[in-house]
């Protein structure tokens, strides 16, 4: 089977993975948004929960419908914007003074981590896969 | 764009989401607390908050009559004891035990006025973990997750700020009267 056909198989799979992944996250942060994290008084981190359950349907719809490589910029990015959040919310200065402790709230912060970091992998791995299916070997059917 | 800067793209990407995910796992295991607060010194409690200038507004609590009767621990078991609260106006009127519920990152309500003697019961309503912690160490309670129970009796008059030492936003203050 040459390489270009191989690889081909894996995009769709990938695409899929990787919009379920980032619908994960919206998700996590939509359900922590209604239960209490809306009600966060400051630099609008309640808001910003929001934001990221709409953003991260817009970049899995992005990754659903539309079947360029570019679809999984947006997922990625969103994925390790998130997970930035994350460190920085578990660091003293906090995210914007807004602190929390370890994997608090169980288990929904240890969730969205684990959906945030393969919504990342598989978006890098779509940008690759389609890096490869570019690729000369790939073309010339090696 | 060409086809090698979008192999660049996938090495950017592919390092980008290493130092990411490794920055969020080493910062989340890193703050795991690793023992009860009131083992540790008391920390000072910050003189300013990132809601410096917003008021806050006592709500009331509703009574309970299922909460646990064991003093000073918290997430105990126990028999059922009778709490009574004055909804609206945060005030005991006498009863010897009041609670303050933690709910939606606040304490409710966030200013009560107890007569001395009486015991203050810390109800943690949040998915959130939180704590209770004064300058004075009269208030110095463990992480309490949902469901978890911080009870403690106040026999000195006085005025007691306190805060979640976690989320530092969220502060109340307990006057306790002779």
């Amino acid at each position: 089977m040459r390489v270009g056909v191989r690889v081909q198989a894996l995009v769709d799979p990938l695409r899929i993975a990787a919009g379920l992944a980032t619908l994960a996250v919206g998700a996590i942060h939509l359900k922590l948004y209604f239960d209490s994290y809306r009600d966060i008084p400051i630099a609008n981190i309640g808001r910003g929960f929001l934001f990221n359950a709409v953003a991260a349907l817009g970049a899995a719809i992005a990754l659903v419908l539309w079947p360029h490589r570019a679809a999984a910029v947006p997922a990625l990015l969103l994925a390790n914007a998130t997970l930035v959040g994350f460190g920085l919310s578990r660091s003293d200065g906090g995210f914007f003074e807004f602190t929390e402790l370890g994997w608090n709230p169980t288990p929904w912060a240890a969730a969205s981590v684990f959906a945030e970091i393969a919504a990342a992998v598989f978006a890098t791995a779509l940008l690759a896969t389609s890096a490869m299916l570019r690729s000369p070997a790939a073309q010339d059917g090696v | 764009m060409t086809d090698s800067r979008w192999r660049l793209v996938a090495i950017i990407a592919a390092l980008l989401t290493v130092g990411c995910a490794g920055f969020a796992l080493g910062a989340g295991l890193a703050s795991e607390p690793r023992s009860a607060p009131a083992s540790a010194a008391t920390p000072e409690i910050p003189e300013s908050s990132p809601l410096d200038g917003a008021a806050t507004t006592p709500a009331a609590t509703d009574s309970s009559a299922d909460r646990d009767t064991t003093a000073a621990s918290a997430g105990s078991e126990g028999p059922a004891a009778p709490t009574v609260a004055v909804p609206g106006t945060g005030e005991s009127a006498g009863a010897e035990r009041v609670e303050i519920a933690i709910v939606d990152f606040a304490f409710s309500p966030a200013e009560l006025s107890v007569a001395a003697g009486t015991t203050v019961v810390f109800v943690n309503e949040d998915d959130a973990v939180h704590n209770v912690l004064s300058e004075d160490g009269q208030l110095q309670s463990p992480d309490l997750a949902k469901g978890d129970t911080y009870e403690v009796t106040l026999e000195q008059s006085g005025e007691i700020p306190y805060i979640c030492n976690i989320h530092q936003f969220m502060r109340g203050t307990i006057t306790v009267t002779a």
